[in-house]
Formats: structure tokens, sequence, C-alpha cells
């Protein structure tokens, strides 16, 4: 247990350093790696905190704008192929930081190993803040019918919730919610944005 | 191909406050078959040196719009006859036009007007049509005009006329950085159009009660999904569908006593019925799939709807009595989004193959069809008259909409002059 929070510490350092562009990771980490209890409430108030900014408006422009240009984007794949220890040494050396943001291929609602990544950063988060609630709100590419991708962005927001469920998150902390086709993250009509349309969008409640 | 546009700027003395939303229609004219009509500008008497509106142009442009008729240049008329008395058959007959539209329109001193208009039927050398109205409003003068059409459009093909109608739509603008969405209604010229709601969150799915007083869509308003019902003057609205989960797709039962819609509260999107009255469900799918986009038969007795049941879309039918359900569509991959000719003959779908695309099923000989061309085609719904698709599109990159006559290759382009157009409905016949 303690080891999956110094993962999350360490997570949510990088996360926060990606963010405002603070010091270096190294520095960071020194400052975080003492488990006192002190240190505790510092980092549930951090997750929370982290759990806000991945939700504002602003953090969420950012994505929008800096699509898979930041070197920091490392293949999520590979970290999904090793092993819970072998991550939580990885984690906060590449500084990963975790959108929260799962994508799907084209008429699909799978959760793919990269995404249940993310889910699972999340849901550590949640685990260990009890008191926190989240919505996630489905989306589709523009292609297709309006109400049958209404019912699709569901589906999608509704597999993700099962993810969150097998990390321990109980379903009554999860709003499901569906926008369907209707606020794309981008506006084009190319291969590009719909990829980036085809969302599930988790957002504090 | 010829390419007629017409621009609300071309009628720029009829430009009014409301223009925002009006949609600017481009007619992309394939077919020559279209039967000439002479349509002589209405006399006019009245205090200004130009009538309000251009009756015979409104009646031009609807029946050009129909891809069965086009109007005689109005520069290539041979003369401009006032009475039958004042007609040269002869001359007309040399034209080879077999029908005249002749009329006038009268301001009186109290304002309102007097409209007369005769149609001729050159070949008889009689007048098969002849009415006047009284004491009409300078706001109604383009309804009349389009009731024009309707007894013209009748007269000649036997089928009744639908431009007197109306349509809804939502537009979707970007204010100041953040998009507004509106809901509107307008004549089915695209003109007077009038918004019923706007909002900062998306709204979609109007659908028109059988009576064309109220419209079921859905609304985010409430940050989800929601089936609003709303009097078209605005002054009843209630939230009828707020249950966990999605709320959408309303279609209106044909005696307007019944709402079909799509809820997933019980698991999965499913069809339910809810009447109107008691506000009562039925479930009429169960199914782990989704099944959503129902619409009514004419008679009532069945629900055409879009399930994934077998992994893609594809069309079926539940009746209501029995429950028993059918396949309806087989041909390709992906077929949703049903909508029912009036006579219950045909069903428009959107169809997937090398893109989106809208067509037709024949019920009574399987025979199917991909009427449009354009690009990312969806939510089609038919003219009352059963003649037109009216659909959703997209062109260079901006949402329109696009009417296609089902029996002839001519399809217009509705859009509004800034942002975007979607989610069209087409209302029913207004009393005549």
């Amino acid at each position: 247990m303690n080891k999956l929070k110094l993962l999350v510490v360490l997570g949510v350092v990088s996360s926060l350093a990606a963010c405002t562009g603070a010091p270096k990771k190294g520095e960071e980490a020194d400052m975080n790696v003492e488990p006192v209890s002190q240190e505790e409430v510092d980092y549930a108030e951090k997750a929370r905190l982290e759990l806000e900014k991945a939700n504002s408006g602003e953090v969420n422009e950012v994505e929008v704008l800096g699509t898979g240009a930041t070197g920091s984007d490392v293949s999520s794949e590979e970290l999904a192929s090793q092993d819970l220890n072998a991550r939580s040494q990885e984690v906060p050396s590449m500084g990963q930081t975790f959108e929260p943001v799962i994508y799907f291929g084209y008429d699909q609602y799978i959760v793919d190993d990269s995404s249940m990544e993310i889910v699972k950063h999340y849901a550590t988060i949640l685990v260990d803040n009890p008191s926190e609630k989240i919505q996630l709100v489905g989306h589709t590419d523009e292609r297709g019918t309006p109400e049958y991708n209404l019912a699709l962005g569901e589906r999608r927001a509704k597999a993700v919730a099962e993810a969150f469920m097998l990390y321990g998150v109980s379903k009554d902390r999860i709003e499901v919610i569906s926008l369907g086709e209707e606020l794309p993250l981008m506006e084009e009509h190319n291969e590009e944005a719909w990829a980036k349309n085809r969302r599930v969008e988790i957002k504090a409640q | 191909m010829k390419k007629i546009i017409h621009t609300i700027v071309g009628f720029v003395f009829i430009w009014s406050t409301s223009a925002y939303a009006d949609l600017t229609i481009q007619i992309d004219q394939s077919s020559d078959n279209a039967v000439p009509i002479a349509l002589v500008p209405f006399e006019w008497e009245g205090k200004q040196l130009y009538p309000p509106q251009s009756m015979a142009s409104i009646v031009g442009n609807d029946l050009l719009r129909s891809g069965k008729f086009k109007a005689v240049d109005e520069s290539k008329l041979p003369s401009r006859p006032k009475t039958l008395d004042d007609i040269d058959f002869h001359q007309w007959k040399q034209l080879g036009v077999d029908n005249l539209l002749m009329g006038r329109v009268v301001e009186d001193p109290n304002g309102t007007y007097q409209i007369e208009m005769r149609f001729i039927d050159l070949l008889r050398k009689e007048q098969v049509i002849g009415k006047r109205w009284t004491g009409i409003s300078k706001s109604l003068l383009r309804q009349v005009a389009h009731k024009m059409s309707d007894l013209i459009y009748e007269e000649l093909t036997g089928i009744r006329g639908a431009f007197n109608t109306r349509m809804a739509y939502v537009t979707v603008n970007a204010v100041k950085g953040k998009k507004q969405y509106s809901l509107e209604v307008a004549d089915s010229d695209g003109y007077n159009s009038q918004p019923i709601l706007r909002s900062s969150l998306p709204i979609m799915s109007p659908s028109w009660s059988p009576d064309g007083q109220h419209l079921a869509y859905v609304s985010f308003e409430n940050g989800r999904s929601q089936v609003v019902l709303q009097s078209l003057d605005g002054k009843s609205r209630q939230i009828i569908a707020k249950f966990k989960g999605i709320n959408g797709a309303p279609a209106w039962s044909p005696d307007g006593k019944k709402l079909a819609l799509t809820l997933s509260k019980d698991g999965s999107a499913d069809v339910y019925v809810m009447d109107m009255k008691t506000r009562k469900l039925r479930r009429m799918t169960r199914n782990w799939a989704i099944e959503t986009e129902a619409v009514w038969a004419p008679n009532g007795h069945s629900l055409f709807f879009n399930s994934d049941r077998r992994g893609q879309p594809q069309i079926f039918q539940v009746f209501l009595d029995t429950g028993e359900m059918r396949r309806i569509s087989y041909v390709g991959r992906y077929n949703a989004n049903p909508a029912v000719s009036p006579d219950g003959r045909y069903v428009a779908m959107v169809h997937a193959n090398n893109g989106f695309h809208i067509a037709i099923l024949d019920l009574y000989n399987e025979e199917f069809n991909v009427l449009t061309k354009t690009y990312l085609d969806e939510s089609p719904t038919f003219s009352p008259n059963g003649e037109m698709i009216l659909y959703a599109m997209n062109q260079g990159g901006q949402g329109k909409l696009a009417v296609v006559s089902v029996n002839s290759n001519v399809t217009q382009i509705l859009s509004v002059q800034e942002g975007e157009v979607r989610s069209p409905s087409w209302g029913p016949y207004l009393p005549r």
C-alpha cells in the first residue's frame, strides 16, 4: 500500500510540475519522498488539487493545443507492459502526466491497456480520497447519427465506470453522462480531430 | 448542371429584423425535365413603389425547389396579362408554356393587403384556380404566396403541396468564443425564422406534435440530456424526461397522444413509449444493445428504430400490440436514424457506405436507393406530402441543411449566414 501511495505522490508532483512549469523533478521528489504523517495530509490535498486542476478549463485547453507535442508523452503502452514495481520507478523519472481523458477507436467502447493505466491513476486517488466523486463524460466524433452517438457516448462512459469499479471505486461515486457528438474538442472534420473527440473525460463532481 | 443561387440579399426589400437565423437557399438544379410555368409579376396598388413581397418570385422559388417546375425567365415573358381576356393564347403556345399565374396585391387604407391569384390552363384556355385573400397583414404575405404554391402544385400534380409548412432546426454560433445554440422555427423556404430556445449548451432532435403547436426536443441545459416539451408560443414548457442516463430521441405519435423516446434508466439505451396524459412509460425494447431513434409508422401501430444488436446499427420495426420485431434494413453494414414517409411506404435512413448518405427503402418491393451525395448526411425528415426529404449535412466544414426531392435529383442547400445549422425536422401541414 505504501508503495502505491508513493507512486501517486510522485505522479501528482510530476503532474503539477508539468502544469505549472515548476522546478526540476529531482528537487520536487526530494521534498516529498519522506512519508511523515504531515505529508500524508499534504498528499491528500495535492491529490484533490490534481483532480481539480485536471478539470479546470485551463488545463483542458492546454490539452487541446498541446496535442501529442510534448516529449513527456512517453508511450503509455510501454508502461502497460511492465509490472507495477517497474512502473513505480518509471513514472516519476519520465515525468508521466495523466491527462484525465480516455480515448477510443472508431465506433469502439473498449478501454485499452494504456487507458487502464489512466483509470488506475485516478482510481487510486479516489480510493485514497473517499469523499471525492467523479463524473465520466462520454463523447463521440461527429460521424454517425446524433442520437445513436448519444447512446454510444454513454456506452463509453459506462465502460470507463466499469474500469473504475475494477480498481475499487464504488458505483455510487461515479456519475455517467453522455454528450454524444455535441461537444467536440476539435472542430475540424478529419481523422485527427475525430480521434481526439472520441473520448471520456474524467471530471471531479 | 446549372447552379442558381438565391441569396437573402436578392430580396433586399424584405430584409427583416429577424433575418439573423434565416436560411439562404442554394438550388443545385440537375434536372432539365422541370415543366415551365409563366409567373407574371403581380399587379400592385399601394403607396410604395413596390409591393412588400414579390408574390410571383416566392411562388417561383417554391415550385423550383420541388424539382418538377421552373418559372419562365421574367425577361422572356411575351406579355403581362391582368385578366383572362388579356391573354393571347397563341403567343404562349409558341413559348411551350401550358400554365400561367397572374394576380394582384392591393394595399387597403387600414394597412392590410388584398391578394388575388388566377391560375390559367393555357391549353384549356380557362382559369383553374381563382382565389382572393383579404385583411392580410404584411407579415403574412409570404404565407399567402406559399398557399398559392400549394394550390398550384396540387392542381398540376394531384399531390397536396407542402410549401406552406414550417421546419424546426438548431443553429450553432460562436458568440465571443462561446457557443450559442438556438432552436429555430422557420417557413419551409427558410424565411421568417424565429428562435424558440437559446442555450449555451446543446439542443437536438426536435419533433413536431401532429397539430404543429408543440415541439419535443432534447436539451442539455442542465448538463445532461433531457427531453423537453414546449409550445411554439413559448407559453408552456416542461421537462418530461430527466431519468438517470440518457433521455433522447423524442417522436410524437401520429395521434399526438404518445411520445416515443430513448431512455437508458434501466440499463442500455432502449425505446420507450410515454402516454402524454398519464406520463406512464411502456418499454418497447429490452436488449443490451443500443436501441434508439424510434419513429412512428403513420398508422401508429408500429415503430421503426435503430438497433445495434447485430453489432452495427440497423433498422428494426416493433409492433405495439404484439411486441413482435423484425429487421427492416439489410443493405450495407450501417443503417440508422429512420424516417417514415407519410404514406408509410418508404423508410429513409442514414446509410454508411463510403461516407454517410440518405438512402430510401421501398417497403413494398424492398428496393433500396441512395438519394444523396453530400458529406456527413444525417437526420432525414420527410415533407408532410412525402415528396421531399430535409436532412443535415456538412459542406466546407460548415453544418448545413439540404432538401432532396424523392423523385428527382434536385438538391437544395440551406445554410445560415454564420455558424452551423442541424437537427432539422419538417413540421406538419398547416390548416389550409
